[in-house]
């Protein structure tokens, strides 16, 4: 697992109308399930917890300002190693709104909780979310 | 029109220049090609690196060039 993430900095606002968050989710090596539940980058999103295969659930640290909408929400799943032969067969699959501030992201294909080798095995997903005024 | 209608892995709006941005660096999105994934790997990278070092406006930089990176990737939209 990696370690020695620190915080992000809290969603800056610093530019009139918008701002960019991330957060960072460490999945498991081959046959772990998955990590605590922690993001390791809490920022703006302060937490991406996985509550089973391919369910993950992102918390903002407050909710999208009054008039601010969201304009893109990213997830990349940076591989950690290559895994010979092994074709990469996640997909995202929906997002809903849970609440104010949580998000769930369902991505079909993570198979890293399998004994087998895998390409998402500690994999980081990432999550980026843009907010600014709609005009 | 809830807020989840204006969500999306994808642009919808044009994206506001950052602060850190002046006119003759600004940064222009990876033409379509086989080579986005690669460039939005890259990307995330980046980011991660950005993060571990704690540094604010590296974080932005790479929170910014990681959205670009995503523009220019084929996706799937959220319904």
């Amino acid at each position: 697992m990696v370690s020695g993430f620190i915080p992000n900095a809290p969603a800056r606002v610093g530019l009139p109308n918008q701002f960019r968050v991330c957060g960072m989710f460490q999945l498991g090596a081959a046959g772990v399930p998955s990590n605590a539940g922690a993001s390791l980058c809490a920022g703006g999103i302060t937490k991406i917890t996985r509550n089973s295969a391919g369910n993950f659930l992102l918390t903002l640290a407050q909710p999208v300002p009054a008039g601010l909408f969201i304009m893109d929400l990213n997830v990349t799943i940076r591989i950690a190693a290559a895994v010979g032969g092994k074709a990469r067969t996640w997909q995202f699959q929906s997002l809903s709104q849970v609440g104010t501030t949580t998000f769930g992201i369902v991505i079909q294909g993570l198979s890293n909780a399998d004994a087998a080798a895998d390409p998402e095995d500690n994999a980081m997903l990432i999550a980026t979310l843009e907010c600014q005024l709609n005009i | 029109m809830g807020l989840l209608d204006k969500v999306s892995v994808g642009p919808k709006a044009a994206k506001a220049k950052p602060s850190w941005m002046d006119e003759e660096e600004e940064a222009e999105p990876a033409e379509a090609s086989s080579g986005d994934s690669d460039a939005r790997m890259a990307a995330a990278q980046d980011l991660i690196g950005a993060v571990k070092s704690g540094d604010a406006v590296a974080v932005d930089k790479a929170l910014y060039a990681h959205f670009m990176a995503c523009e220019a990737t084929p996706h799937d939209e959220a319904e």
